[in-house]
């Protein structure tokens, strides 16, 4: 039967506990307030995926930072302050790989349509593109269909099919892997 | 949802007793009076035989000196306190508004002193010799400002980072106002500032990796 989570009025005291070595009151105290931090971290992100992201390095900052805590005080804002922080962090490391990925976006869809935009389009002429499409799992079919038969954008479909752009990349690489396979067999 | 107990338990283990923080007034009160010591005993570089409230033009300039000097330590004072509270996660002083008027009024002492100075070198008139005082006097603060960050590090480095510069600069004019002529020029006036903010500039760029949280 999982442990019952601390109530917010113990953790000061856990905390206490905590900074002074006992490392069962700390687990407690952590444990304790992840929904507070996961909270928080969906306040400012709605990826899933990357609030988790958060979580993991807002509980190596708190880790890091408390000796800062000061047991008199209530923790709330003491954790809204690290969460957020690290929120923003995270915010910030996407915004700059999304900077990054127009390039690798350029470069992708050139190493893409070298091999596997040719090897569609030669399936379409014998009229496989249906038969193969319907050989993908539904979400590796839709981003398929979103970006080599729409031609939308990988921001784009990222968009629409409520996903971040890696998952889409990863979805396309794995689709076009499977295709390839088809085609050899 | 991702499993988050075994970095719990990861930290847990590497859970050791931690000495806790001291409240920011009281690590403020411990490091100011060694902040101080350090910039003047780094100023005697600079030291002259006669002090500028001493010389021709005091009179008036007496009260002048002290307001400056009270004024300054007491700004410088109260950022380090404010960068020592901000450091620490959730917390913040919201003295904004009093800072702004005693920096309007440290300003207006400021330029309430300038007119001719008598019998004073181009090294002074022209604010060269304030520049390179300041600067001697605060780079050994700066250090020790930084080091007592460093201890808390801080979420928001160069707010942080940046009040304590702004802390520096004005203690250095605190010590810079007990060696400095009753009048001064609009040159060595805007020297005072230039050197404030090359203060605050090199305490963000030198602590920024050192008490980034």
């Amino acid at each position: 039967m999982p442990e019952e989570l601390a109530s917010e009025q113990e953790w000061p005291g856990l905390m206490r506990r905590a900074q002074d070595g006992d490392q069962t009151a700390y687990g407690r105290v952590l444990r304790a307030m992840l929904p507070a931090v996961r909270a928080y971290a969906r306040h400012l992100i709605h990826d899933e995926a990357l609030v988790e992201d958060v979580i993991q390095d807002a509980l190596l900052t708190i880790h890091k930072l408390r000796h800062t805590y000061d047991p008199a005080r209530p923790m709330l804002p003491w954790i809204a302050a690290i969460s957020s922080a690290r929120a923003v962090d995270a915010l910030r490391k996407v915004g700059r790989s999304r900077r990054n990925e127009i390039s690798d976006e350029i470069a992708l869809s050139e190493a893409v349509d070298t091999g596997t935009g040719a090897a569609i389009e030669a399936i379409a002429a014998k009229s496989e593109v249906g038969r193969l499409l319907g050989t993908l799992p539904p979400r590796q079919r839709m981003v398929v269909e979103m970006v080599k038969l729409r031609e939308m954008s990988l921001d784009d479909a990222a968009r629409e099919s409520r996903m971040s752009v890696p998952a889409v990349k990863a979805l396309l690489h794995r689709a076009f892997v499977r295709l390839r396979d088809q085609r050899r067999h | 949802m991702r499993d988050h107990d075994e970095l719990i338990g990861q930290l847990c283990a590497q859970a050791t007793p931690v000495k806790r923080v001291s409240p920011a007034w009281m690590r403020a009160t411990a490091f100011t009076p060694l902040m101080l010591a350090l910039g003047w005993v780094a100023a005697t570089i600079f030291h002259r035989a006669v002090t500028g409230w001493s010389m021709p033009d005091a009179g008036i300039g007496i009260g002048i000196g002290i307001a400056n000097a009270a004024i300054s330590v007491l700004l410088g004072v109260a950022a380090f306190l404010r960068a020592l509270t901000m450091s620490v996660p959730g917390r913040n002083l919201h003295w904004r508004g009093w800072m702004a008027l005693s920096f309007a009024a440290w300003l207006a002492v400021a330029f309430s002193s300038l007119g001719e100075p008598v019998g004073l070198s181009d090294a002074y008139r022209e604010g060269r010799y304030c520049f390179a005082f300041l600067l001697t006097a605060g780079l050994p603060m700066m250090a020790v400002a930084i080091a007592a960050l460093r201890r808390t590090r801080s979420l928001t480095p160069v707010p942080s980072l940046a009040t304590a510069g702004a802390g520096v600069a004005f203690l250095s004019f605190g010590l810079l106002a007990f060696c400095h002529p009753a009048a001064t020029t609009i040159a060595d006036t805007l020297g005072h500032l230039a050197a404030a903010l090359v203060l605050g500039v090199l305490t963000t760029a030198l602590g920024f990796k050192a008490i980034r949280a």
